[in-house]
């Protein structure tokens, strides 16, 4: 099967700060942002009640509030702007993997790739829509072969082009002003005496480039298609960090399950976005006065399921102490992990409705502690406190496991920290002597034998080389 | 009287006298001997064992060894709930059980509690239930320093919900005095095992172990008995 088509959709942005700003109460006050250089100041966008009033973007302020006493101003801020594209790219996601950022305030997607998955464009165009509608964004969608073409036909509110030749047509039309050239070769064009982008194109590409630069005849050899313009392909970020400033202060834990739901589902949304799921997640209550509460959520495997995540989440929240109220909770996720899809166990014992085993560790290990729940695991060391290890759910065994399994006597209990031993043991068998090196801690010189109390219970002790008599317990024959 | 007769056989909490002990489902235990003395034929799927023994030391844990080891190697899971002392890995391993397919529960001791050890019962307890109501493990061994008859009774309701899973109970042989509503009740001291309570049979006793030497014998091979040098 051959590639598909590449196809270009461009959506802008002319208000992205200010929609984004608007509350969903119906009637709105004649609101604009304001742009500033130095002492200049200008509008930078208008919403729909200040546009009836003769309010338009590059005005000056002064003329702006002229014709509109009642506007509400506010400052332009071009990071704020940058964030919530980056936030509009993840939702877009969904449309194309080959989306690219185009700011100001515009969002390439290449859709050829996608159309057989919409069952063409039309389809794909109106789910777009919608969504953009439901957001509450003013949009203009421009369809073009080149990225160049279809962010110009977007500005233009042009028609939709499939291929080049249609392309060079649909830009003829277009005035010079239009063109993403900057203002100096603007004017130059302007003086020449061309106004549309048709009469611009006529002319010989030699000549263009010594008038206006090279910078100019590339501009209209990618617009046109003639020479490759690549883009830089948006990728979701690789970690999810986002904080909830809450209302009022929260004093008990169960208020916080609200806001905590609201930041899970947009990791949640992000993770679906990039088919990741999350094995450990941070959450932070931040208090006004004292230091941040840190809670760590750990799953088995990584998961992108929201409700999931908040019920390991919320069984945690609910053993944690408020030293005081709760200000902002910030949720990090530091690693955004491949979700494994193993479907479950077709003829698993547990009947339907029954959570896997997963889950019911990861609500334990929620619940009494993350170290709690652990698995064992052999180390190659002869050292029996070094012999075995503890794993921590979702940690792997990396050491090797290849431990030959000693024929000698083991217990089944070993304690942590050797005890002295009580009075009255019987020794039955031994003595095993175990070193180490003298360059490896702990240093270990012991003959150990099996003992026996007057109960009759079995115990491993060992005695100190050197130090004979003294008898300690290290573990039991249980 | 059919319909309430079928009312009062969905129930589990309703035990009858006239129960068949058949009924019950059971797993080897890997003893022969005890197979054949045990009432169904092993240790009771889907309900509550009780073993009571002096602690660890009594190769309380080796009697089940033999059935941990098959249930893994079969790549089931099982569970481990507040052991008393942390299980030594290379044992467990030379007695067959597969580690990968084992879980241990240990609930941190908590500082802020004056009561650790019904603490540590509490938090046992809770997390067996969810273990053994999950259904997704084959066994679920726990050690109850302390528990009421209605906490007994709750793990034993857990334990028939969660289908065939094995549920055992370690706890202290002062406690083999009480009432309980465990499905078996057992008692080890080292060579006999005692059937204190069991549904369907009647209590009985097994010699599990020759008798070994008396213990006031010091081995051949050790010239020293070590209470002599402890007692300097």
């Amino acid at each position: 099967m051959s590639a598909p088509p590449v196809l270009w959709l461009c959506v802008g942005l002319p208000a992205l700060l200010l929609d984004s700003m608007a509350s969903d109460a119906g009637e709105q006050p004649p609101r604009a942002l304001v742009a500033s250089r130095g002492s200049q100041r200008w509008i930078h966008s208008a919403n729909r009640e200040a546009y009836i009033s003769g309010v338009r973007s590059q005005q000056p302020v002064a003329t702006a509030m002229a014709l509109q006493p009642d506007l509400q101003l506010q400052a332009y801020c071009e990071q704020r702007e940058g964030e919530l594209l980056q936030q509009l790219a993840l939702w877009a996601y969904r449309f194309s993997s080959q989306l690219s950022l185009a700011p100001p305030a515009a969002l390439l997607l290449e859709v050829g790739a996608s159309l057989r998955l919409f069952g063409g464009l039309p389809p794909l165009r109106e789910e777009l829509q919608t969504g953009l509608d439901d957001l509450g964004y003013r949009y203009r969608i421009g369809v073009a072969p080149t990225p160049l073409g279809a962010r110009l036909l977007a500005r233009l509110s042009g028609p939709e082009v499939f291929d080049k030749p249609t392309l060079e047509q649909a830009l003829a039309e277009a005035p010079i002003d239009t063109l993403l050239l900057d203002e100096k070769t603007r004017k130059g064009l302007r003086q020449a005496g061309l106004r549309s982008t048709g009469q611009l194109l006529q002319l010989p590409r030699d000549a263009l480039a010594r008038r206006f630069g090279p910078k100019c005849s590339l501009y209209l050899d990618r617009l046109r298609g003639h020479s490759d313009d690549p883009q830089h392909i948006f990728s979701p970020p690789e970690h999810f960090e986002q904080r909830l400033e809450l209302l009022q202060e929260v004093e008990n834990t169960a208020s916080l399950i609200f806001p905590l739901r609201r930041l899970i589902e947009t990791l949640a949304a992000q993770l679906t976005a990039r088919d990741c799921g999350v094995s450990q997640l941070q959450l932070q209550l931040q208090h006004p006065r004292s230091e941040a509460t840190l809670m760590h959520i750990r799953l088995l495997e990584p998961s992108g399921n929201a409700s999931r995540l908040l019920r390991i989440a919320r069984q945690q929240l609910d053993q944690q102490q408020l030293p005081e109220p709760v200000r902002a909770l910030q949720l990090n996720a530091p690693e955004l992990l491949p979700v494994i899809r193993d479907g479950g166990d077709l003829f698993a014992k547990s009947g339907a409705g029954q959570r896997g085993h997963q889950e019911v560790l990861e609500q334990l290990a929620a619940r009494l502690g993350e170290n709690s729940v652990h698995q064992l695991g052999l180390h190659d060391d002869h050292r029996p406190e070094c012999a075995g290890v503890r794993l921590i759910l979702g940690q792997k065994n990396d050491k090797k496991s290849t431990v030959s399994v000693p024929g000698l006597p083991r217990p089944l209990w070993l304690l942590p920290q050797p005890q002295p031993a009580p009075a009255g043991l019987l020794l039955e068998s031994g003595p095993e002597r175990l070193e180490n090196g003298w360059w490896e801690e702990p240093d270990v010189r012991r003959d150990y034998y099996t003992a026996r109390d007057r109960a009759g219970l079995r115990y491993w002790v060992f005695e100190h080389r050197g130090q004979p008599g003294k008898l300690y317990v290290h573990g039991f024959f249980g | 009287m059919h319909s309430l007769d079928q009312l009062l056989q969905s129930q589990p909490l309703l035990w009858r006298g006239k129960q068949h002990p058949a009924a019950q489902r059971t797993a080897s235990t890997g003893h022969a001997t005890l197979d054949a003395f045990l009432p169904g034929g092993g240790w009771p799927l889907g309900a509550l064992t009780e073993l009571h023994s002096l602690g660890p030391g009594s190769g309380e844990l080796s009697l089940l060894t033999p059935a941990l080891a098959r249930e893994t190697a079969r790549g089931e899971r099982v569970a481990l709930v507040a052991p008393p002392v942390p299980p030594y890995p290379p044992a467990l391993a030379a007695a067959g059980v597969v580690l990968s397919q084992l879980w241990v529960v240990a609930p941190q001791p908590c500082l802020n509690h004056k009561n650790t050890n019904s603490q540590r019962s509490k938090e046992a307890l809770w997390a067996a239930e969810q273990l053994l109501r999950s259904g997704t493990f084959a066994a679920v061994l726990l050690w109850l320093p302390q528990a009421t008859a209605t906490q007994l009774r709750r793990l034993q309701l857990a334990a028939e919900t969660g289908g065939s899973c094995w549920a055992l109970a370690y706890r202290p042989d002062q406690a083999a005095a009480q009432s309980s509503p465990a499905a078996l009740r057992l008692q080890w001291d080292q060579t006999y095992l005692r059937v204190l309570k069991c549904r369907g049979s009647n209590p009985g006793e097994l010699l599990l172990k020759e008798a070994t030497p008396p213990p006031n014998t010091p081995a051949h091979h050790w010239p020293r008995a070590a209470n002599e040098q402890l007692s300097l």
